[in-house]
This record gives C-alpha cells, structure tokens and sequence, in this order.
C-alpha cells in the first residue's frame, strides 16, 4: 500500500476509534475529550502552542545537534586511539545506563533553571545510539577494502575518506531514525521534571489542571513532532546514502 | 639499478610462522619482468599468505622479498604494485567508473591508462555507471581487476581472482584475462587453485606443498601465447594439465 495512503487511513481510522471508544464508554469530556475539542482548543490556544513547540524544538535540535558532534568526534577518536577507547567505554556505558530520570534531577540541581540541563538530557539520551552506530560502520569495513588500500600506500586520511566513513554512512544513517525521534522525547521529557515552558511543562500543567482538552492536544503535537523527525531522518538517509535507496529498489521488484 | 637487470619478484628463503603454526618453510621464487606465474596448492598451503607478503600486507617471519629490487612496502609506495583479490574490493557508495577512477586519485600515477577507456575494453562500456552491488559476479571482478592496473603498476598479484565465480563464468574470464594481459605483457603473479587455468594463463607454473608450503614442484607451459579453445584441447595442452595435477596430487599426499 501507498505509504500515504497508510497514513490518511490511520488519521481517519485513529478519530474513528476515539468517538467509538467515547460512544462505547459513555466517557464524560472530562476523562476522553472527543477529537472536535481537542481540535478547537489547538486552534484557540494556537499561539501558546506554538510557542511552546519552539522551545521543545529549540532545546531537541540543540540538544541532537551536540550528540551528533561528539558521537561523530569520539567513534573517530575511538578508532585511532585504542587506549582513549579502553578508557572511555566505562563512561559510556555507565552514562548509557544510568535511569535518565534519576540523571535528570541530578542535572537540574546543578545547573538550575536554564536550558543547559534540558540539552544535557537530550544529549544523554541520543548520543548512545549514534556513537554505538558509528562505531559499528568503522569497524564493519571489508578487510579486502582495507588491504587494496594498503597496496596502494593511501593515507590514513584517505582510508578515512573514502573507505571508512562512507562505510559508517548507513549505520549513522540507521541509528538517526531512533536518535532522532527520541531527541523530541527526550525534550519533552526534560521539560516535565523542572521547566516554565515548553510542550513537558504544558503537559504538568494540563495535568493539574485536570485540562484532558489540553494534554491530548500537547500529546498530539508531540506525536506529530515525533513522526517528523522520523520523516526527516528517512529523507536524510535517502539523500545521504543513494546508493541503498538503489540497493532497495531492485529488492522491491 | 635499471629494472631490467633485476628480476621483477624475488622470493629468497622465504618461511611464515604464526606461533608455532608453520605456514610455509623455505620458498624460493624468481619472476622475470614481464612473466607469468601461477602458484597451485591446496587450499591452507599458504599460496594466498606468500602473495600478501608480496604485496606488503604481511612480512615473512624470515627470508626476503624484493619487488624490482625494492622491499614490498617500498614498492607499494612507489605504486609498483596492483592486487585484486577473490573477493572483489569496491566500494559499495561508488559507481564501477568512480571505483576505477579513485585507484587514480590514490596513487596520483603519470602514466595511468584512461578509466572509461579501461572498463569499456573490459566490455563494460554499459556498466560504468553501475554501483557495485548493480554488478554481476564477473563484472565486479573485472570492474576489481581494471582498479588494480588502471595505474599501470609493475608488478600485478592476483589472488584466485575467479574462485567465486560459476564455471563458464569463470572460463570466460579466463580467456578475457589471457587477451588483457598478453596485450600489456604484465609481470603478473596468480595464486589459484585450479590447474586449468595456471596452464591457460602462465608461462611458469609453481606447485605448492601442504603445510608448512614448500615449492614442491615448478613446471614450463612452452604453449602459444595465444591458448584458445582448439590449444586447450591439443595433447600438449592436456599433458601439461596431467603433469601439474600429478605434481598437485604428490606435494599434497607426500
């Protein structure tokens, strides 16, 4: 089936399932808020929400931004310098480890009310999948690649370069459909423990308010973020990696 | 020293130890500039480990190696050496032409031979723009071959460059291979396992013994240069394929 086509039968069949389950259930709009209410306070409260979607996609972005940075800076590292991998890997997986909501609260207490933990929250949560990817590409590489390279006296800049990195791409790709999406997540996430604003802080809120109106709108635009990243990830890999795109082609046929 | 004084490959008591693991023991070898070698042997007699000496990927545990007097590594730097292997490398992000042409880039060789001129000869004039995985097995192991000469190395090293491939494929490839070369006059070192194609396409052939390798045996193919379908079925032709089968079946048994 047409992946678009997919879609608008899950949007349809979704606002289907909902009325059936208020109709069903008897539910007052209290407890499940029929899909029109929702739908009319988005577009009542449409400037609150969309500043509050800036904020959560400020602090994602920034946040993927800077994973991307040392997940890319230290796979590198870790292939050229055995003894900084030896010694960083502890880190790594007690980070990796660690319950991110115990990580969390240990961070605002530190850094107090600024973005600064939010970021580190996001960063936490998706550096692991991309430096663990990386890692993985730099080391799948065939071994016949390497040796013709060796036989031609290529430099290690130039191994890199064409051999070792392009090799990587699919794996980095891959590991960006899961960081990525998660980076929203994680965002929203860091914003629930201790923020002013944002689409976490809109959800405390909605929820102290008792507002069902309001959480199922926060939480349809964090889906619909979600879904996004998502999107832009497998465009991303499309346009990264062409040559898979081929490979998955003449699979299809 | 001028090239044609000194032979294009010298293997002088060569011997390869991984711990107390002897892989081969005392190989002497001399090429000839512009000779064929095929090297026989069962597989594990070390035929594949004797060429990755040679072309600096592994160093003897003793012995020399010298490529146009040069030890490997030198050579390797001087972009004397072209290989391709069973198994071909390219890379899977570049198309056959982007694969043949980054041999060029690499080695930065003055005398290289055009790329899309190469592989149309190779009759892969359609292919070009084909990304590896877009190849057949035969095209990926010639697109393999044209990046190990593109820059027109000294000294060629294949290692059973056609072991993977289905019988006529591989016959094909053969007689393709013999038209290549015998066109170039390459030095050209082949590791392989099938004694038909040694005596097709060498004018030497080494047999290899059974661990530790030993040159067990080393036989003339005085056949003519051109070893079509009507040579390989003459009795010299087939003489030469018994007496090298023979000499396989004692160095693996003995």
């Amino acid at each position: 089936m047409n992946p678009r086509t997919a879609a608008i039968l899950f949007v349809v069949s979704a606002a289907v399932v909902w009325y059936g389950v208020i109709w069903l259930g008897h539910l007052a709009p209290t407890v499940l808020p029929p899909p029109h209410l929702v739908l009319a306070l988005m577009i009542q409260e449409w400037r609150s929400l969309l500043w509050n979607t800036s904020v959560t996609l400020t602090t994602a972005v920034t946040g993927y931004f800077f994973a991307n940075v040392m997940a890319i800076a230290l796979a590198i590292a870790f292939l050229y310098f055995d003894a900084l991998k030896s010694l960083a890997t502890p880190w790594v997986v007690v980070l990796k480890n660690l319950p991110i909501v115990s990580v969390a609260s240990l961070l605002i207490i530190s850094f107090g009310d600024s973005p600064i933990p939010r970021i580190l929250v996001v960063i936490l949560i998706c550096f692991h999948p991309l430096l663990a990817n990386l890692i993985k590409g730099f080391e799948q590489v065939d071994s016949n690649l390497i040796a013709r390279f060796q036989t031609l006296h290529a430099s290690r800049f130039q191994l890199f370069r064409y051999v070792l990195w392009p090799n990587a791409l699919p794996y980095y790709a891959a590991a960006h459909e899961i960081a990525f999406t998660s980076s929203i997540v994680a965002a929203v996430l860091a914003e629930f423990f201790f923020s002013r604003q944002g689409l976490g802080f809109m959800l405390t809120q909605a929820m102290n308010d008792y507002r069902g109106d309001r959480l199922w709108a926060t939480n349809i635009i964090i889906a619909i973020l979600s879904a996004a990243a998502l999107g832009l990830s497998i465009l991303a890999e499309r346009l990264l990696i062409p040559w898979q795109r081929q490979e998955t082609g003449k699979l299809a046929k | 020293m001028s090239t044609g004084s000194v032979p294009a490959l010298k293997v002088s008591s060569v011997s390869k130890h991984y711990a107390d693991n002897s892989v081969m023991e005392g190989i002497n070898l001399t090429v000839e500039k512009g000779e064929f070698i095929a090297l026989i042997g069962a597989s594990g007699c070390g035929k594949t480990t004797l060429l990755r000496m040679c072309a600096g990927l592994e160093q003897p545990s003793s012995g020399s190696i010298e490529i146009f007097g040069k030890p490997p590594v030198a050579a390797t730097s001087a972009h004397e050496i072209g290989v391709a292997f069973q198994r071909p490398a390219l890379i899977p992000s570049r198309t056959a032409l982007e694969n043949v042409r980054l041999t060029l880039k690499i080695t930065a060789a003055k005398k290289a031979m055009d790329p899309l001129t190469l592989l149309s000869h190779f009759g892969l004039a359609e292919a070009v723009d084909r990304y590896p995985h877009q190849l057949s097995g035969g095209m990926q192991q010639r697109v393999n071959i044209a990046c190990a000469i593109v820059h027109q190395p000294a000294l060629l090293l294949l290692d059973e460059p056609f072991g993977a491939l289905d019988e006529i494929t591989r016959e094909r490839l053969v007689d393709w291979l013999a038209d290549v070369l015998r066109e170039s006059s390459r030095t050209t070192l082949l590791v392989t396992h099938s004694v038909e194609e040694a005596i097709t396409l060498s004018n030497r052939v080494f047999v290899m013994s059974h661990r530790p390798g030993r040159i067990a045996a080393e036989i003339r193919v005085a056949l003519p240069s051109v070893r079509d379908f009507e040579v390989r079925q003459s009795e010299q032709y087939l003489d030469l394929v018994r007496s090298a089968r023979d000499a396989l079946h004692s160095a693996i048994t003995d």
